[in-house]
């Protein structure tokens, strides 16, 4: 365990009401008293809020406790379902009791919002460049021509290579990052005195995630903009904020200086999240018959990396695995040269480790994941999966194979179908036997990832994200696997229930002899779960072994660019 | 939506039903001494048609072969349609194209033509129409179909059901078909409209339902000459097929969110 900073002075100053620091006039936002009606039912229970001209304050929280709504609020942009009362009071506009008219002027010019995925809050259909220059025409007036100007000038501003260029191109076009740097281009264009960014760099590779995070930084402190930073995430919130206020139920439990609150937090809730967003700290989880790891020395391409023992058969043993995809199609009947998925990866797990795969998104780790589980076949080399190759395999040995290896999928929404009831979803694997077999089966696999026995007849939408993800575990487990795959199981989920799902997947996987293949973007998860990393770069395993050896001493750059991009709690509160 | 939907299509059966028990009149001989009587007129609730037969009589037996000339269309429609919109989206590659080429090609022929070509070959009656009325209303059906299924194939659910080795049938069976389902119905209860439309059109031509059966659309039809004098003719008629198709619709909205498990929400959902 990593401790946070030190406990500066301990429990002095800043009620746990306020924000205490600048309650002048001249405050950017003022918020007194916010409550939240749908119907009966009361979302935001009272908060006071108070952000100075250029202040940095970050608002953390699980989902649910009112943080989105509050910012919501503060732009005027609640669902007309839902009541607000109180005062918000926003760069001198009564933002609760002026209409939509006057709202629609100040939005921007005020305050401006960077959502959480890039994708969905551009227009498809419409240049960047045009969409830039849409928001400066809005307010400011003026020429088309110029404000096609001031886009690239935007454009340039938050960094993105060749701004002319990028002006002139569609949203799908341009990677994620620059996609949201687009989205906070727009938010500056007419340069707000407050911005607001709801989780904006939750959809993003950490490297990416980290240079995003430093643009908004800069931006704000060189224009003395106020920023609300709303974040699940701790150490973001951390590195972005001044000061920070913390909700649950909706209200503010406890708000202070950045250090004060996450060094040496009060509130029980606020403890809660601190324990729940995990330290980035390797763990050491009971070797599960894998011993010392002959790990040869870095070998970024050819050769292969041993995660197994030596002298004992490899469970999962893949030999110069290549995947490429047909490129584009150019005109009616040409292509473009294939795509590389997978460019040659060599690798042996034992029975029983349980391995991390890192990288970036695009670096392969779905790809290998799919043909370890015989989804897809590899365009040259072998993977042998307990002993069998699903690309040779015949039927029977590929459905001994698939009921050896189960998958757990990222988004525990879509890979649940909504239109089948529990007990129906995690009996699908089960084939051939009979039903009172399946039915003892299925509700003992279901209580064993701890759902409640009524789960059994309901269907998915009726349970919280990671109640899903249990669903999906459960069906994981109900063949009783040798291998469980996991790609990315927690990171759609909720902070404070990440913790109890990864603590689900380690106990199950001791309990049930489980070889465990984790992949993951995020260090501090895989570090939680796994004992061995694969680190994964443009379809290369750039690194591989022990997950301390990697993180404290990584050998290839690309490693150590993964392992200091990582937000830390301890750092940012070092630097706070 | 589902219960103003399920009253309007219930009484239209009630009424099918009912005509093959009781009609006020009987609907098909004629009487030429009644001809063109307005409505409460010796005991004719609407009045007679042009040839003397009671007009409420003529509306509940048409509605007999309206509803079986729509139903036996639509069924025909999903038959021939679903597997071949279900098969394109899950094989793909050269299957679907030869399928969808296939739908563009039907889709270019005009419907009424088919119907008429039909007609001419089989001879002309309510069986050529909707088994003519069924095939052309098959590629719209075959569309929908295949683009539902492309979404439910990208989902991680289906991914899923091959990690857990089920087979294309099975995918078809539990994952595709309960979730297009509700495109289906709504699909249906437009096409139900179009063949009902269909039947007037082709009565009006010569080649739907003989006379002297009756049918809403021939009724249309044999009232046009006296859309003058007597307007009252073509609006029962009329009502009738547009109220049908209504409740139909409502019917079909509202089976669509009925048989949705999502939008049973728990009560005091957060609406965000």
């Amino acid at each position: 365990m990593r401790t946070f900073g030190a406990s500066t002075g301990g429990a002095s100053s800043g009620a746990a009401s306020s924000g205490a620091a600048n309650t002048t006039a001249a405050s950017t936002v003022e918020v007194r008293d916010l409550r939240v009606h749908a119907g009966a039912r009361e979302l935001v229970r009272g908060v006071d809020l108070t952000i100075a001209p250029g202040e940095r304050v970050g608002l953390i929280g699980g989902s649910g406790s009112g943080k989105s709504l509050t910012a919501y609020a503060l732009m005027g942009l609640l669902d007309d379902e839902l009541h607000a009362t109180g005062s918000v009071t926003v760069g001198g506009v009564d933002v609760l009791r002026a209409g939509e008219r006057t709202m629609s002027r100040t939005r921007g010019r005020v305050a401006s919002v960077v959502f959480q995925e890039p994708m969905t809050a551009l227009n498809p259909l419409m240049t960047v460049g045009a969409q830039v220059a849409e928001a400066v025409l809005w307010h400011g007036g003026g020429s088309r021509a110029a404000a096609r100007r001031r886009a690239v000038e935007l454009l340039d501003l938050v960094r993105l290579p060749d701004p002319a260029g990028a002006a002139r191109s569609f949203p799908h076009q341009l990677s994620g990052g620059q996609r949201q740097r687009v989205v906070i281009a727009i938010a500056l264009a007419n340069d707000p005195a407050l911005l607001i960014c709801d989780e904006p760099t939750t959809a993003l590779d950490v490297t990416v995630q980290a240079r995003v995070l430093e643009l908004v930084a800069e931006l704000v402190r060189a224009r003395d903009t106020a920023l609300l930073f709303i974040s699940h995430d701790l150490a973001v919130v951390g590195a972005m904020a001044d000061r920070v206020a913390v909700m649950h139920d909706g209200r503010v439990v406890e708000t202070g200086p950045v250090r004060e609150v996450l060094g040496a937090p009060r509130h029980e809730h606020t403890r809660a999240l601190l324990a729940a967003s995990g330290t980035g700290g390797p763990r050491t989880r009971p070797a599960a018959g894998v011993g010392h790891s002959a790990l040869e020395p870095a070998a970024p391409d050819a050769r292969p990396v041993f995660l197994a023992e030596d002298g004992t058969t490899p469970l999962i043993r893949a030999r110069d695995l290549r995947r490429d995809y047909p490129g584009r199609r150019t005109g009616l009947l040409g292509r473009s040269a294939p795509v590389a998925g997978l460019r040659g990866v060599s690798f042996d797990i034992a029975e029983g480790a349980a391995v991390g795969l890192v990288g970036e998104s695009g670096s392969g780790k779905s790809t290998l994941l799919r043909l370890i589980a015989g989804l897809d076949t590899a365009t040259a080399g072998s993977v042998e999966v307990a002993g069998c190759d699903p690309a040779t395999a015949d039927r029977a040995a590929l459905r001994r194979l698939r009921g050896d290896v189960s998958v757990v999928f990222q988004d525990p929404a879509g890979s649940l179908d909504p239109r089948m009831t529990v007990a129906q979803i995690v009996a699908e694997p089960l084939h051939g036997l009979p039903r009172a077999e399946t039915a003892d089966r299925v509700r003992e696999v279901v209580a064993s990832v701890g759902l409640p026995p009524d789960a059994l007849e309901r269907h998915p939408h009726r349970f919280s994200g990671g109640q899903r993800q249990r669903i999906s575990i459960a069906r994981a487990l109900v063949t009783r696997p040798r291998i469980l795959v996991a790609d990315e199981p927690v990171s759609a989920l909720d902070v404070s229930v990440r913790g109890q799902v990864l603590d689900l997947i380690t106990d199950l996987a001791g309990s049930h002899d489980l070889t465990l293949l984790f992949i993951a973007h995020d260090l501090g998860v895989v570090a939680q779960v796994c004992d061995r990393v694969l680190v994964l770069a443009d379809g290369r395993i750039v690194e591989g072994g022990p997950v301390g050896d990697v993180y404290d001493r990584p050998r290839h750059p690309f490693t150590a660019e993964l392992v200091a991009a990582t937000p830390r709690l301890a750092d940012a509160l070092r630097q706070a | 939506m589902v219960r103003s939907g399920a009253v309007i299509v219930g009484l239209v059966l009630a009424c099918a039903l009912l005509s093959l028990l009781w009609t006020p009149f009987d609907p098909l001989p004629t009487d030429a001494a009644a001809r063109l009587l307005g409505p409460l007129t010796d005991g004719h609730l609407l009045g007679t048609d042009p040839y003397g037969r009671d007009v409420v009589s003529l509306l509940m037996y048409g509605s007999r072969i309206t509803l079986l000339v729509g139903l036996a269309a639509v069924a025909i429609a999903l038959v021939v349609g679903v597997p071949a919109g279900i098969g394109a989206g899950m094989a793909g590659g050269w299957v679907d194209q030869v399928v969808m080429r296939a739908t563009d090609v039907a889709l270019a022929f005009p419907a009424l033509l088919l119907v008429i070509v039909f007609g001419a070959a089989f001879g002309a009656g309510a069986t050529t129409a909707v088994l003519a009325l069924g095939i052309a209303a098959a590629p719209s059906f075959a569309r929908v179909a295949r683009s539902g299924t492309l979404q439910v194939m990208a989902r991680e659910y289906v991914t899923a059901a091959r990690a857990a080795n089920r087979g294309p049938l099975w995918i078809a069976r539990r994952h595709v078909l309960p979730n297009i389902g509700g495109l289906l119905v709504v699909q249906s209860s437009v096409a139900f409209s179009i063949a009902v439309l269909a039947e007037a059109a082709l009565s009006y031509l010569g080649f739907g339902t003989r006379p002297p059966t009756p049918s809403w659309g021939r009724m249309l039809q044999e009232g046009q000459s006296h859309i003058y004098d007597h307007p009252l003719l073509v609006l029962w008629p009329g009502c009738a097929i547009a109220v049908t198709v209504l409740g139909l619709n409502l019917l079909g909205d509202g089976l669509r969110d009925r048989f949705d498990p999502r939008s049973r929400a728990p009560e005091g959902t957060a609406a965000l």
